[in-house]
């Protein structure tokens, strides 16, 4: 049982925050990165292959920093908060890139399939205003 | 889950605050906790009894 202070973070501190960040800039600049090179024919075979997976591997990263960061909320309804905004945001992620996907199947409108994940970060924030207005 | 907590909090002059503040969680959580929205974790519910000097079951009582 911890008995420190009441904010949300235990380790919220200025460096690590700094390098939440950087990670996450890694994140999306190895997507860029990825993106604009796995179709370069003049590469080698094998380094568009293992660029395919380089953001994957940058995402298991941040996927890490964010497991930790909700493992270490001191408050336990945040740590809920966090998770039921989490829970949302997977499944609702899933149903929205099933929807484009038959929005852009339908010809009615195209919609890049490199483009769905961008959809999920704001339903994160959803399920997180969600979650706050069910505990308010 | 019904609860006696704010009741108890009243009974020593304190704010949900300063609950809160002994508690070591947000007063978010002791206004969740109040309101009957949110459930206490096993470890929160014994800190409570212990503070107020009072048994778990006496504080916290199941809904029939």
């Amino acid at each position: 049982m911890t008995t420190t202070s009441p904010s949300p973070a235990s380790s919220d501190d200025r460096p690590t925050a700094i390098a939440n960040w950087f990670l996450i800039f890694g994140f999306f600049a190895s997507y860029f990165v990825a993106r604009v090179f796995v179709r370069d024919e003049s590469l080698p075979a094998l380094v568009r292959f293992v660029l395919c997976f380089f953001p994957a591997i940058m995402g298991g990263v941040v996927i890490h920093r964010i497991v930790a960061f909700v493992r270490s909320l001191v408050d336990e309804l945040e740590r809920r908060i966090q998770s039921e905004a989490f829970a949302f945001a997977f499944p609702a992620g899933l149903l929205f890139s099933m929807a484009l996907g038959f929005v852009d199947h339908s010809g009615l409108l195209h919609i890049d399939p490199w483009d769905y994940w961008f959809f999920h970060i704001p339903l994160y924030f959803v399920g997180l205003i969600l979650a706050r207005r069910r505990y308010k | 889950m019904k609860n006696r907590v704010p009741e108890l909090r009243t009974a020593k002059g304190w704010s949900q605050g300063e609950l809160a503040e002994r508690l070591g969680v947000s007063r978010q959580t002791i206004n969740a906790i109040e309101t009957e929205k949110y459930d206490p974790s096993l470890p929160l519910a014994l800190k409570i009894g212990r503070l107020f000097a009072q048994p778990v079951e006496k504080i916290f009582t199941l809904e029939s």
